[in-house]
C-alpha cells in the first residue's frame, strides 16, 4: 500500500541537478538517505512529499502517481530540520492538532498521545508553549506531532541533530522501536552517517544528486560498489592507496609496496587504481605474516574502548583501529598486515572491482 | 614555553555564574583540551585567559606572573576559531606575513618564515593564490599557520574542527596533534567533542555548569571517572547508568535497578559500593564492552539473563541492546553473532562495575579517591 517508489526523477536546479533517481521505499520499512552535505538529500524527501514537482519522471506513494493525489490526503508527514511548531499552542496540543483535524476520537486521540510522549520523554513538558521548552524539548515534540497521526509515511530530516550525544544514541533506538511496532514506513535523512547507518533497514548513499548505492547498512558498509562510498561511510575513514596491477590482476603496487590480491581480478597489466583498506582491518604482523608493512607509528588517539593509531606507511599516513587501550605510541609498532579478505580495490574509474 | 595557572577564577555576568571557582595548572608545552556541553563556561575560561574577559575573582598568571591588566595584545597569544578568520580576499601570502609585518619585522626576515610555515603546512604551492580558492581543509591549516607564524605564548584553539565534514576531521586530529609536537607550545583546546578531546589532548578539564568536573589524562578520565557526569560524558559508545537501590541480605549486597531487574553484587562488585549504607539510591556504570557473552570469565562477574531487543551497526561495531525487565543494557556484539529476539546469558565484569551516589553524582567506590 505505501511503498514510495521514484522512477526516473530529475528536478533541475538553477545550480545543481537531482537525478536520474530511480529508489523503491519498501512498506514498513526504515530507509535512510546519507551523504556529504548538499547532496540532494533534503530534495529528495520534498519530492517524496510533494513540495518539489520533478522536471522528469514520476514519484509513486501506494502505486499512486502523487501528481494525482492532494498533498493533504498522501498521508506523508515530514519532520524537518527547523521546525514548525505553532507557538502560540502547548506541547499537547501541537502533538493533536492533527489528530483532531482528522475527527478522531478522545480516546483515541489520548491513547496516541500517550503512546508518543511515553517514546520521546515529553511528559513533563505537554503544558508548556515551544518558547518555554529547551531545544531537545521542542525537537521532540515535532517529532511528536509526525508521529502521532499514524501517516502511511514519515519522512525525517535530521530529526534529532539538535539533542545532546546520549539522548540522540537513546532516541534512535526510540525511534526504530515506535516505527517497528507502528509498521510505518520512515525515510530517514542525517548528515550524520553513524545515525543513518544505525538506525536503518536499509541506505541509500547520495552524491551530487544522484544515489550512489542502496543496499543493508552491512552491505554499504563492507562492499562499497564506489571509491564515492567509501569514501562517505565510516569514520576514521578508509585508508586508500593510489597505485597500479600489475600483470593479470595478482598484485597491486604502490610506491614501495605490493600487495597479492587474494583472488586475481581482471584488470589490464598497469592499469590505474586503488586499494582501500579499513583502519579496523590493519592488524599488527605475526613474525610468520607474508605480507608485512613497516610502520612508524606518530600519535596515538586514545578513546577508551578503542585506539586510533596514525602511523605512516612509507609516505602516507594511515589510521589503524585497535581495540582496547594503548598507553603510548611506542606501545604499537614494527609492522602491520591488511586482513587480505578485507581489501578493496577500485579501478581508474572509481568502480569496485572483483567481490 | 609558557605555562598556564587559573587560580581560583570565578566570572559572573549580572545573576549568572559562568565559572566558578575554577583551578587550573597547565603546565608548558601541554596540550589541554576545556571539555564540556554548550554553556559550560569553557569558552568564557578561554576568553579570560586571552585577556578578553576579566575574571569576577582569581587570578590568570602565565610563567606564574599575574596577566590582570595586561592588555590582549601583548599577552601574544593564538587564536583559532572555528570560523576560520582569515581573509579571504588577501592570497595566502599575505595571511601569513601580516602578523609579522604588524610587528615590523625585516622583509628577508618575513619571506623566510613565511616560506617555512607554508612548507610545514603543506600549502607552499598556493601562496599566491586567493585565500578564499582553499578547499575547507587548507583553510583551517592557514588558520592555524596564520596563528602559529608570530610564535604565541599561549595557543588558544576554539572548536577549530567542528566545520569540517567528518572524513577530515579525522585527518585534522592527527594533523593537529604533530603541529602541537612540532611547535612545542602550551596549547588549550576548547570543544563539547569527547573524541576530539580524547585524541588529542595531554590532559582534559572537564566542565559543567561553571564548575570543573575532573582534570586528568585521557585514559584515566575513561578509566576512572570521579562521576556520573564524567562517566556518562566520556566514552563511546555511551556507558550504561543504571539507577537503583542497594539492600542487604544476609551480608551480601544486592541491587534493585528501578526497572526491576535485580542484581546480586559478588564481593568484588560490592567493594565498588562500600561507601554508602544500605538502601540507598545509588548508579551502576558499566561501559557497553565491559559486558560480555559466552562463559563467566571471573566468579566475580555478575550473571544476567535478558533479551536481545536491538542490533545497531556502528561502523566496526555492532551495537547489542539488551533486555532485562524494564532495563537497557547497551553492550558491543564483538563476534557479530547475536540477533534480534534471542534470550541470551551475559556478564558484567566486576572489576569494571562503577558505583555513584545518585544524590550527589559523586563516584562512591574508585581507585584514585
Amino acid at each position: 500500500m505505501n511503498t514510495i517508489s521514484i522512477r526516473g526523477v530529475i528536478k533541475n536546479y538553477p545550480n545543481f541537478t537531482l537525478g536520474p533517481i530511480d529508489l523503491t521505499v519498501q512498506r514498513g520499512e526504515l530507509f535512510g538517505i546519507l551523504g556529504p552535505p548538499s547532496s540532494g538529500k533534503t530534495s529528495i524527501l520534498k519530492l517524496i512529499l510533494g513540495l518539489v514537482r520533478p522536471d522528469h519522471g514520476r514519484v509513486l506513494v501506494g502505486g499512486v502517481d502523487t501528481d494525482k493525489i492532494e498533498v493533504a490526503e498522501r498521508q506523508i508527514s515530514m519532520v524537518f530540520q527547523n521546525l514548525a511548531l505553532f507557538p502560540h499552542m502547548s506541547g499537547r496540543q501541537n502533538i493533536t492538532f492533527p489528530l483532531t483535524e482528522r475527527g478522531l476520537s478522545k480516546v483515541e486521540i489520548a491513547t496516541r498521545l500517550g503512546a508518543v510522549s511515553d517514546v520521546l520523554h515529553v511528559g513533563h513538558v505537554l503544558h508548556k508553549n515551544p518558547a518555554q521548552m529547551s531545544g531537545g524539548e521542542r525537537q521532540r515534540i515535532a517529532l511528536g506531532r509526525a508521529l502521532a497521526p499514524d501517516s502511511r509515511a514519515i519522512l525525517l530530516d535530521e530529526p534529532i541533530a539538535a539533542l545532546d550525544a546520549r539522548l540522540r544514541e537513546e532516541m534512535r533506538v526510540e525511534l526504530k522501536r515506535l516505527q517497528r511496532m507502528n509498521n510505518q514506513t520512515f525515510v530517514y535523512v542525517s548528515h550524520d552517517e553513524e545515525e543513518v547507518m544505525a538506525i536503518a533497514d536499509r541506505v541509500a548513499v547520495v552524491i551530487a544528486g544522484r544515489v550512489v548505492q542502496v543496499g543493508t547498512p552491512d552491505e554499504v558498509y563492507q562492499r562499497p560498489n564506489s571509491l564515492a562510498v567509501a569514501r562517505e561511510v565510516g569514520s576514521p575513514p578508509m585508508n586508500l592507496f593510489r597505485g597500479r596491477f600489475t600483470a593479470n590482476g595478482s598484485h597491486f603496487e604502490c610506491g614501495n609496496m605490493t600487495m597479492a590480491i587474494a583472488e586475481a581480478i581482471d584488470v589490464p597489466a598497469g592499469e590505474e587504481g586503488t586499494l582501500g583498506i579499513r583502519p579496523e582491518d590493519i592488524h599488527q604482523a605475526h613474525d610468520h605474516a607474508t605480507q608485512r608493512f613497516q610502520v612508524s607509528v606518530s600519535s596515538i588517539e586514545p578513546l577508551g574502548g578503542y585506539t586510533i593509531v596514525n602511523a605512516l606507511l612509507g609516505e602516507q599516513l594511515i589510521k589503524i583501529r585497535v581495540t582496547g587501550q594503548l598507553e603510548s605510541p611506542h606501545d604499537y609498532g614494527g609492522s602491520v598486515a591488511f586482513d587480505a579478505r578485507r581489501i578493496h580495490l577500485f579501478d581508474s574509474e572509481g568502480d569496485r572491482l572483483g567481490i | 614555553m609558557t605555562s598556564v595557572q587559573i587560580n581560583n577564577v570565578t566570572k559572573r555576568f549580572g545573576d549568572f555564574t559562568a565559572v566558578r571557582d575554577l583551578t587550573l595548572d597547565i603546565p608548558q608545552g601541554q596540550f589541554i583540551a576545556l571539555l564540556g556541553p554548550s554553556g559550560c563556561g569553557k569558552t568564557t575560561t578561554m576568553n579570560m585567559i586571552a585577556g578578553l574577559e576579566n575574571p569576577s575573582e582569581g587570578s590568570i598568571s602565565f610563567n606564574g606572573s599575574d596577566l590582570s591588566g595586561m592588555r590582549l595584545q601583548d599577552r601574544n597569544i593564538g587564536f583559532v576559531f572555528q570560523n576560520y578568520a582569515i581573509f579571504t580576499h588577501l592570497t595566502v601570502y599575505k595571511n601569513l606575513s601580516y602578523g609579522l609585518e604588524v610587528r615590523r619585522l625585516a622583509r628577508s626576515e618575513i619571506d623566510r618564515k613565511v616560506r617555512a610555515m607554508a612548507g610545514r603546512m603543506g600549502i607552499s604551492h598556493r601562496l599566491g593564490e586567493a585565500a578564499s580558492r582553499l578547499s575547507v581543509n587548507e583553510m583551517q591549516k592557514l588558520a592555524i599557520g596564520r596563528s602559529a607564524i608570530v610564535e604565541p605564548r599561549v595557543f588558544l584553539l576554539d572548536e577549530p574542527l567542528s566545520n569540517l565534514d567528518a572524513s577530515f576531521r579525522a585527518y585534522m586530529r592527527a594533523e593537529l596533534k604533530v603541529l602541537q609536537r612540532e611547535f612545542g607550545q602550551t596549547m588549550i583546546y576548547v570543544t563539547h567533542d569527547q573524541i576530539e578531546a580524547m585524541s588529542l589532548a595531554d590532559k582534559i578539564a572537564i566542565i559543567d555548569q561553571g564548575r570543573l568536573m575532573q582534570y586528568g589524562a585521557p585514559l584515566d578520565v575513561y578509566n576512572d571517572p570521579h562521576s556520573r557526569f564524567v562517566a556518562n560524558f566520556v566514552g563511546s559508545p555511551r556507558i550504561n547508568l543504571l539507577d537503583g537501590r542497594l539492600e542487604g541480605e544476609s551480608g551480601r549486597l544486592k541491587l534493585l535497578l528501578d526497572g526491576g531487574a535485580e542484581i546480586a553484587l559478588s564481593a568484588g562488585a560490592a567493594a565498588e559500593f562500600s561507601r554508602v549504607g544500605f538502601a540507598q539510591a545509588v548508579t551502576l556504570g558499566i561501559r557497553p564492552q565491559h559486558i560480555y557473552l559466552g562463559d563467566r570469565r571471573s566468579p566475580e562477574d555478575i550473571g544476567m539473563r535478558g533479551r536481545v531487543e536491538e542490533i545497531e551497526r556502528v561502523g566496526p561495531t555492532r551495537l547489542a541492546y539488551l533486555q532485562v525487565g524494564q532495563t537497557r543494557f547497551l553492550s558491543v556484539d564483538s563476534h557479530d553473532r547475536l540477533s534480534t529476539g534471542e534470550e541470551i546469558t551475559f556478564y558484567l565484569r566486576a572489576d569494571k562495575s562503577l558505583a555513584f551516589d545518585l544524590a550527589t553524582g559523586d563516584r562512591l567506590g574508585g581507585r584514585l579517591h
